[in-house]
Formats: structure tokens, C-alpha cells, sequence
């Protein structure tokens, strides 16, 4: 199974629309679940705002909003993973490990300390701003007249330490010891409603379809610099858009959704089991895959133990991680 | 001397180029014509992947130019150079279980718009490049799968589909074994001659470079210390001052080919 014809069972391009339905299911399954069981009539119901007004409401103002920034963080992840692996020519490199979400967090922290209490919905920005400040850190330390791959992972682990050990440090010497700085570090979807959706989608729309538009760069990527740059490719400014791409969608998403390890390292790992390297391919397909893993995920958060919530950085790591060893085991 | 002599297909005037923070390359010109298969030489830190680096418009040089046809090679976007200059680097590496055909599809990227389908032609220049690489058998093959020398051939082919004028190659036998050394020299050549393809490569091994290469150049310090047919170049004289070792010329008694052996004491 691992060499030749063989290697690649389904045709790549035919995971596409399979993914595209197995999220329409999952979301389905996100609406249908909760403290109120809803059949799939009543779900149809609710999402066509007819019958029953209690299940419209479940419906409209609590499960799919929630389903649908589930989906935008899962998509945005995923995607920035994609970017950053390509980018950095390494298997290792996601949003969370390279530091682009790290500032994230300090900000988030910062804006909690100098005023506690402050709601959720004004972290946000800060967070967005604190994480394209890692981001542009990450580039600027990897420059020296040019970029190397090795160099940039390594900036990114450095800043990303940095902001981890910056946010501990002052949880643990603070006694605005908030809920709120530690269900943003832990990430989650809490409460997430419209107001999230609509902060939410136009990055994914806009940055997804510039980052699928970055397919074939990313292809050329995977041959080196050198040839790329032989074949054409202004190497150094294509990796700048790309990393402001990844920037973008990393920081419109922990701005939601809080720090969420994970998705965007393994589900591009998964994409790539599934479909191949071709990023034509690849990006759709994990953007598809992002979205189902953490409405799965967050459904699973919400009812496993209810009335009581994980964090559903936690269940994707615990459905993610065995989920991703299997596929590693049956097809690589 | 006619007036309106064609300019060279490359040429460098005056170059001077960095690697790192140290000058590599100090005031080197070359020509090469359309058709020539030339091979540059030296030891070690000599500044013959600069020289490469440079002609290849991979690195821009601190003083001189390189001009292609006559243009400045800056004035040009870095995809019209890749439509009529490939350039392989040194042990390039690439995903292992990308097929030769697709590794092969790259070399359309110049010719291709951001996003265009591939044309008839995009598919026939592939073809046409697996052939004379002699990879064809081997398209559908991961290159994880490859040897050394299938690979390297594999390679050639991505820069053969790029339909360059021009192909630039840096130490492209360093770490195949010698049967494959030959038959990828052997290939460079034959394009070379069958399909008029220029070829200029960086090599190591200074005795094949002079069976397979009608001139050499040779650099010594960031300079070019010989320039010529290898008869003149690979002398044992030329080679003390190259290599500061005594190293005496012998000729195969039936192909005329040369090998370099430790002379005698």
C-alpha cells in the first residue's frame, strides 16, 4: 500500500466534495445537539424559522451561530497550518507552535489586567492586534537579508515561548487571577453568537479564497528556494503575502475563539495523508477538514458532560491525536 | 568584424559578487554563445557557485551586470528569465513522494498564468522533456523511489520543460555514484548537441569536466585565472597554481580523455 498506484485510493480531487458533505452532516449534528435533543425536522424547522418558536430559537441564537464560528476558527486554523507548513518547508510549523497566535494571549492578558472585567467582545481586537504583532516579530527576527525556512521556524518557537512564558508569568503573579484570561488561554466557544459570526466570516471568506489562490506557490515552495526562485517565483515577496495570510487567519480566528492548539498543525497532516501535497488540493480540502473537526469537537465539548462544558481545545486534542495516528498508521 | 553582430546569448562584464560578507567574485567577464557547452572549474571556495548563482539571476552582483541577449538580467522579471534560463542547484530536494511527472509540471510554472489550465503546449513540453531526459518509463514513479541518477535525470527533466535557451547547472554529479556521473554528463551532452541546448556547468572533478566540456573556465580567488579548450586549461603547470598540488596530466592512449593522477615525486 505504500508505493505506486495504490498510495492515493480515492482520486485527490474527489475528498473535496466528500469533506464538503461530511461537514454539512457534522454541523447538521452540531444544530441537532444540546441540552434539548432536536430531530431532524425540527432542526429543518429551525433553520427555515417555521413550527415550533422555542426550537427557532435554540436554533438561530444559540446552536448555529455557535456551529458556524466553529467552523470559520476550524477553516482558519487549518489553513494558516497549511501556509506556515508549506512556508517553512516543515512538518512541525503550525499557528501555535510558530508564535503567530502567542501574542494573542499576552494581549488578551494585558487588556484583563490593566482592566478587569472588561467583556470578551473588547479582548477581541486586542488579541487580533497582539497576534499579527507576533506574527510581524517572527518575520522581522527571521530576517537577514532574506528569509530562511530554518530560521523562521526558529524565530517562531522563540516568540512563541516568549509570549507563553510572558502571559504565565503574570497569571501566576496577579490576583486578577480572571476566569475570562483563563478560558481565553485554554480557548473555546462559549457564548459565541452572531456578533462573533459576523466579526468572524469575512476574514475567512476573504483570506480563504487569497490563500487557495496561493496553491501553485506553495507547490513551487516545496522544491526549495532556489528552485523556485529558477522557476520564476519572487520568492521573498510571495513569502511575505503568505505570511501575512496566515497572520490574518490566525488572528481573526484566536480573536473569537481564543488559543486553540492542534487543529492547525494535525488536520493539514490529515489533508495531506488523504489527498496528497498538491496544495490545489490540499487547501480546500483542510479548510474543509478544520471546519468538521472542531464543530465535531466543540458538539462534543458541549454534551459529553452536560450541564458541564470542556474546553474544546482539549477534546480536539483528545479526538484529534488518536483520530490522526490512526490515519498515520493506514496510509503513510 | 560585422556591425550588427548578434549579442552573445550570455555575457558578463565586469562582475563582482558576494558570499556572505566576503567578495567571491572579483571583476570576472565571460561570453557564451548559443550552442556552447561550458564548464566552470576551481577549488574550493574559488567562487564558481557564485558565478552559477549569479548568471542565474539568483543573486544580484555588487558591481558589473550580466546580460542575456543583450538585456540586463535585472531588467528582466524573474519569469521571463525563467522562460529562457533553467537552473538546477546543487542537490536540490523535493517532497519523496512527489511522481516525476509532477515534479516535471513545475517547469510550466514561468509559461503558466497564476490561474490558467495547463495548455496542449504545457502538456506536450512535459512530454517532450520526460522523453529526453529519459524518465518516461518513470513518470509515474515517487521520487523516494528513485535512485541517485533517476533522479537527477528527473530533475533535468523539470528543467527541460521550462524550454530554456540556456541551462545552468551546479555540480549536478556530486553524490552519484561514477556509472551515473557519466550517463547525466553524457545526457547534457547529447542535448547539447541534438537540441542545441547551451549548457553551462560548475564542476568538480576537472577530468571529466575536460572530456565532456570544449572550454573551461577556470577560477582562482574570485578571478578567472584560464579560460579555453581543455587542452590548454588542464595542464599540469595550471593545475599546481589551481590546486597547489603537483598533479601530473595523463592521456587515455585510445580516447585521447585525460586523468589527473599525484605526479611522481
Amino acid at each position: 500500500m505504500a508505493i505506486g498506484t495504490l498510495r492515493r485510493r480515492p482520486p485527490p480531487a474527489a475528498t473535496i466534495p466528500i469533506a464538503a458533505l461530511v461537514l454539512l452532516l457534522v454541523m447538521a449534528l452540531g444544530v441537532a445537539l444540546g441540552s434539548v435533543r432536536l430531530g431532524p425536522a425540527a432542526v429543518l424547522d429551525g433553520l427555515l424559522d417555521r413550527g415550533d418558536p422555542t426550537a427557532r430559537l435554540i436554533v438561530w441564537q444559540l446552536r448555529l451561530p455557535r456551529v458556524l464560528v466553529g467552523a470559520c476558527v476550524g477553516a482558519n486554523l487549518a489553513l494558516a497550518g497549511v501556509l506556515l507548513q508549506g512556508i517553512t518547508r516543515n512538518p512541525l510549523a503550525d499557528p501555535h507552535v510558530l508564535g503567530f497566535s502567542s501574542g494573542a494571549g499576552v494581549a488578551a492578558i494585558a487588556v484583563l489586567l490593566l482592566a478587569p472585567g472588561t467583556p470578551l467582545a473588547l479582548i477581541a481586537p486586542a488579541a487580533f492586534a497582539g497576534s499579527l504583532a507576533s506574527a510581524a516579530a517572527v518575520y522581522a527576527l527571521a530576517w537577514r537579508g532574506g528569509i530562511s525556512a530554518v530560521r523562521f521556524a526558529l524565530a517562531g518557537v522563540a516568540v512563541a515561548a516568549f509570549g507563553t512564558a510572558l502571559s504565565t508569568a503574570v497569571i501566576a503573579s496577579s490576583d486578577l487571577f480572571t476566569q475570562s484570561a483563563l478560558s481565553f488561554l485554554a480557548g473555546g466557544l462559549f457564548a459565541r453568537d452572531w456578533s462573533h459570526v459576523h466579526q468572524l466570516w469575512p476574514y475567512t471568506l476573504a483570506a480563504g479564497v487569497a490563500a487557495l489562490l496561493t496553491a501553485r506557490w506553495l507547490n513551487v515552495f516545496a522544491l526549495g528556494d532556489d528552485v523556485a526562485r529558477g522557476l520564476g517565483v519572487r520568492v521573498e515577496r510571495a513569502r511575505l503575502a503568505l505570511v501575512a495570510l496566515a497572520a490574518l487567519l490566525t488572528g481573526s480566528a484566536v480573536a473569537v475563539s481564543g488559543l486553540l492548539a492542534f487543529v492547525g498543525l494535525v488536520v493539514p497532516h490529515a489533508a495531506r495523508l488523504l489527498a496528497g501535497n498538491d496544495h490545489r488540493t490540499l487547501l480546500p480540502l483542510a479548510a474543509l477538514l478544520g471546519a468538521a473537526l472542531l464543530v465535531l469537537a466543540d458538539t462534543f465539548a458541549r454534551v459529553a458532560f452536560a450541564p458541564t462544558e470542556i474546553p474544546v481545545g482539549i477534546v480536539t486534542a483528545v479526538i484529534g491525536a488518536p483520530a490522526f495516528l490512526a490515519l498515520l498508521r493506514t496510509r503513510a | 568584424m560585422s556591425a550588427s553582430v548578434a549579442p552573445p546569448l550570455l555575457e558578463a562584464r565586469g562582475l563582482h559578487a558576494r558570499y556572505g560578507t566576503r567578495e567571491a567574485l572579483i571583476d570576472v567577464s565571460l561570453t557564451v554563445t548559443h550552442g556552447e557547452l561550458l564548464a566552470i572549474i576551481g577549488p574550493n571556495g574559488s567562487g564558481k557557485s557564485t558565478l552559477l548563482r549569479t548568471l542565474a539571476r539568483m543573486q544580484r552582483p555588487t558591481a558589473g551586470a550580466v546580460t542575456l541577449g543583450g538585456v540586463d538580467l535585472w531588467a528582466l522579471s524573474p519569469r521571463a528569465v525563467a522562460r529562457r534560463v533553467a537552473f538546477l542547484p546543487q542537490a536540490p530536494e523535493a517532497p519523496a513522494d512527489l511522481t516525476v511527472e509532477e515534479l516535471v509540471w513545475h517547469g510550466r510554472y514561468p509559461h503558466r498564468g497564476m490561474l490558467a489550465p495547463p495548455t496542449s503546449a504545457d502538456g506536450a513540453a512535459v512530454k517532450r522533456a520526460l522523453a529526453w531526459a529519459g524518465v518516461d518509463e518513470l513518470r509515474a514513479r515517487p521520487l523516494g523511489t528513485l535512485s541517485g541518477g533517476e533522479r537527477q535525470r528527473a530533475w533535468v527533466a523539470l528543467a527541460l520543460a521550462q524550454e530554456p535557451e540556456l541551462l545552468l547547472l551546479d555540480e549536478p554529479t556530486t553524490f552519484l555514484d561514477l556509472g551515473h556521473q557519466h550517463e547525466l554528463l553524457a545526457l547534457l551532452r547529447r542535448l547539447n548537441a541534438e537540441r542545441r541546448l547551451t549548457v553551462v556547468m560548475v564542476m568538480h572533478d576537472v577530468a571529466q569536466a575536460a572530456q565532456y566540456a570544449p572550454r573551461m573556465l577556470a577560477l582562482l580567488a574570485g578571478r578567472v585565472l584560464l579560460n579555453g579548450p581543455p587542452a590548454e586549461v588542464v595542464t599540469s603547470a595550471h593545475l599546481a597554481t589551481l590546486f597547489g598540488a603537483r598533479l601530473a596530466v595523463l592521456h587515455d592512449p585510445v580516447s585521447g580523455a585525460p586523468a589527473i593522477v599525484p605526479a611522481p615525486l
